[in-house]
């Protein structure tokens, strides 16, 4: 690693287009990256220890990271060992945080990983703010948005939005796999895109229309589908259905068979079966060393200005043999965690605020699915807890004339941004 | 534990449950065809670590070979090396622990030289990945990879830099699918170029319309060339004897001699000898991936150089001698 950064840099001063820092090669400069990895103040988060988790682990770990902490909410599988490869068949059961973490302390001296087998989301703003870089290996979106969220907010701006302390931005860089194919980004929050800005990039997850599932079956899928979410809560109205235990998906397997057979589908498998219940991801190793590879090189990067650091998306597909392209994904002026907290709504009085939240807040526009909204004087409704929600049901009938003035900016929450994000909703009546 | 049985239909309750999140990606056939495949990892710098990982977690059985002994530079990409091991043979020491990572891929170590190693030695594998090696080597390994239908990958990681150059043979032919629930193509055949035949193409010829050819490319033939001529990869000190094979070199391959400045060989001769682990993460990653496309017979093939500049995580795939026209 030294010798690496005792080299001129072809870059000459700059880091690229990114706004890291400077490098000036050298000695110096080298003593001073070795100890930017190495030293106290470089303090890695992990999230997710699992495919991409295990890889990040092990390349921060021999890049020279000696503080690294590592959040995971799972237990070890089986048919997690074809490629997270710090886990063997006796830690099956155990937390995949812990065993990481124990791995990786013996493997590499020096290296102190600090486990919480816990949801990101049992953590507050102090937590989070003394981290220098935070690196995802999550497998969902929502838990991407919630930490977008998180880390947006820990960056202290003025009123005009623009960043006070450079010190508050914590980069966040986000690996995904799915097979073959995988990304890896970089977010400076307040300066690139954020996860929030991007959403659009997701496709929506792969559901099939009950309409389809119930009546006009063509795959083997619509067969399962229906098995699972019909006929189970029929045969079984009081018994949850297991996915991990065998004699409950060999029911399901049967009665989908049983339905591919009216209609003439095959292949109906039991490996489908469980695949299709239980939404299974297809994986294997080489396509999470790329991903994580790529990601642990930006952090390495990050903390040492050594190169230019990525601007800011990079696309894998392992199946048609082209690495991939990178891109710079735009930030959005009106995105709501890291550009502009605040909205107006034109609505009809007449609107209910059941109408307003499905119509303004749910659906394409915000992609939100259980807000809350209060006024300045009173909630006006609560998705949680329970007696809030009773109580606060009532108004979702009411129009809005009732409920707030014209011009009135009410306070939206969600899980999906955590306590990091509100939006601010101005209410003009049309 | 026993291996995949070639002969029966199925695989065993073990791999089906092991292989289960791949098998979907792939199926049992290709599973089976994996599980009976045999890699030789030649020279087991830290990027053959990270795909020996990588395909041995899939079931592919390993021959880790190397002459040299582990130093303590290795230990910062070698993920199956220890302090204790430094000063031992490489190939020896990581055995064990690249087994552990699966029961049902059988992992051996082998410690003579390449020079040592008889041309028959290297027939038994389905594929050789080799790394480390000088030119001539990479030449005469070549040669014998062709003759026996042996998929050969030659990769090197230096400094930021990855270079992978794949001769899968003449008569080679993979698949494609053809999108969902619709099937697999028709063998598409694509017929690779010996190294010697890759490497001898001229530079000014592996221009495209959007430039030059890939300066990673030309740095990494450099180094080879260096090896060639003074018997080591370059270091620190050898700028002054660098840019005189480079100027060379580039004369001779119709490029300007301003095409690769002073201070990129010099660039060039601090990074040589030096792997970074994220690197070889890369490049191994991509490397099993190319395996696995090879023996599933899916999947395009990278055709025939792929390279990595890790100062901008751009990969690239380039063909060389460049296609007829």
């Amino acid at each position: 690693m030294d010798r690496l950064l005792l080299r001129s840099s072809p870059f000459g001063a700059e880091t690229g287009a990114l706004p890291i820092g400077e490098f000036e090669p050298g000695e110096e400069a080298s003593a001073r990256a070795w100890d930017a990895l190495m030293g106290e103040d470089c303090k890695i988060l992990v999230i997710g220890a699992g495919g991409l988790g295990c890889e990040l682990l092990k390349d921060l770990a021999l890049s020279g990271c000696r503080d690294i902490t590592v959040i995971d909410v799972d237990t070890i599988d089986l048919s997690n060992l074809n490629r997270q490869f710090l886990f063997r068949m006796k830690d099956v059961g155990r937390p995949k945080a812990v065993v990481a973490a124990e791995f990786i302390e013996k493997r590499v001296p020096g290296c102190k990983v600090a486990a919480h087998h816990a949801k990101i989301q049992d953590f507050d703003g102090e937590f989070y703010s003394q981290f220098s870089v935070v690196v995802s290996g999550l497998d969902n979106v929502e838990a991407r948005r919630w930490m977008n969220s998180m880390l947006c907010s820990l960056a202290e701006i003025d009123d005009d939005g623009n960043v006070i302390d450079p010190d508050t931005i914590i980069p966040f860089v986000d690996g995904g796999t799915e097979g073959f194919k995988g990304h890896a980004r970089v977010i400076l929050p307040r300066h690139t895109s954020c996860f929030e800005c991007s959403l659009d990039l997701f496709p929506p997850q792969r559901v099939f229309p009950m309409c389809t599932i119930a009546d006009t079956p063509r795959l083997p899928e619509h067969c399962i589908s229906y098995a699972h979410l019909l006929q189970w809560p029929q045969a079984f109205p009081d018994k949850k259905l297991d996915k991990d235990d065998p004699e409950h998906m060999k029911w399901i397997h049967e009665r989908a068979q049983e339905r591919a057979e009216q209609h003439q589908i095959p292949d109906v498998t039991y490996m489908l079966t469980v695949g299709v219940v239980k939404n299974v991801i297809p994986a294997v190793a080489s396509t999470n060393a790329v991903v994580s590879a790529a990601c642990a090189l930006e952090v390495v990067k990050l903390v040492t200005y050594a190169g230019h650091v990525l601007n800011t998306y990079l696309m894998y597909n392992g199946v048609t043999g082209v690495y991939g392209s990178t891109m710079a994904l735009e930030r959005r002026a009106d995105c709501v965690v890291c550009g502009a907290p605040r909205r107006t709504f034109r609505v009809p009085a007449a609107t209910t605020l059941r109408a307003f939240i499905a119509d303004h807040l749910g659906g394409a526009a915000l992609k939100i699915r259980k807000p809350s909204v209060t006024h300045p004087s009173r909630v006006l409704f609560m998705q949680a807890p329970p007696a809030l929600r009773a109580q606060t049901e009532p108004n979702l009938d009411l129009p809005l004339s009732e409920l707030c003035a014209d011009g009135d900016e009410l306070t939206v929450t969600d899980p999906a941004w955590g306590q990091g994000t509100a939006l601010g909703a101005v209410i003009k009546f049309s | 534990m026993a291996a995949a049985d070639p002969s029966s239909d199925a695989l065993n309750d073990q791999e089906s449950e092991l292989y289960d999140r791949q098998i979907r990606l792939w199926g049992v056939q290709a599973q089976k065809r994996m599980s009976s495949s045999k890699v030789l990892y030649a020279g087991f710098t830290g990027v053959c670590a990270e795909a020996a990982k990588n395909l041995v977690l899939a079931g592919i059985h390993a021959t880790i070979q190397d002459h040299r002994a582990a130093t303590y530079a290795d230990l910062g990409t070698n993920f199956f090396l220890t302090a204790e091991d430094v000063g031992k043979n490489r190939a020896a020491s990581c055995q064990a622990r690249l087994q552990q990572l699966n029961n049902l891929a059988k992992v051996d170590a082998e410690e003579r030289s390449l020079e040592e190693l008889e041309d028959a030695y290297f027939k038994q594998f389905t594929c050789i990945c080799l790394s480390g090696a000088p030119l001539h080597q990479q030449k005469r390994i070549d040669g014998i990879c062709r003759s026996a239908g042996v998929f050969l990958y030659v990769v090197e990681s230096f400094g930021f830099y990855g270079y992978l150059m794949l001769d899968l043979g003449q008569g080679f032919s993979y698949r494609k699918e053809l999108g969902e629930n619709k099937g697999l193509s028709d063998p598409i055949p694509v017929a690779f170029p010996s190294i010697e035949e890759a490497v001898g193409a001229p530079w000014s010829t592996l221009k495209n319309r959007w430039g030059p050819v890939s300066k990673v490319y030309a740095l990494a033939q450099l180094m080879l060339e260096f090896e060639e001529k003074h018997g080591r990869r370059p270091g620190a000190s050898d700028g002054d004897t660098m840019t005189s094979v480079a100027q060379q070199c580039l004369k001779r391959n119709g490029l300007p001699t301003d095409f690769i400045a002073s201070d990129e060989t010099a660039v060039l001769c601090a990074q040589a000898q030096v792997e970074i682990n994220p690197v070889c993460a890369v490049l191994g990653g991509i490397l099993g991936q190319e395996v696995i496309k090879a023996l599933s017979q899916k999947g395009t093939p990278a055709h025939n150089v792929f390279l990595f500049d890790g100062t901008t995580s751009e990969g690239k795939v380039m063909l060389t001698p460049p296609a007829a026209k």
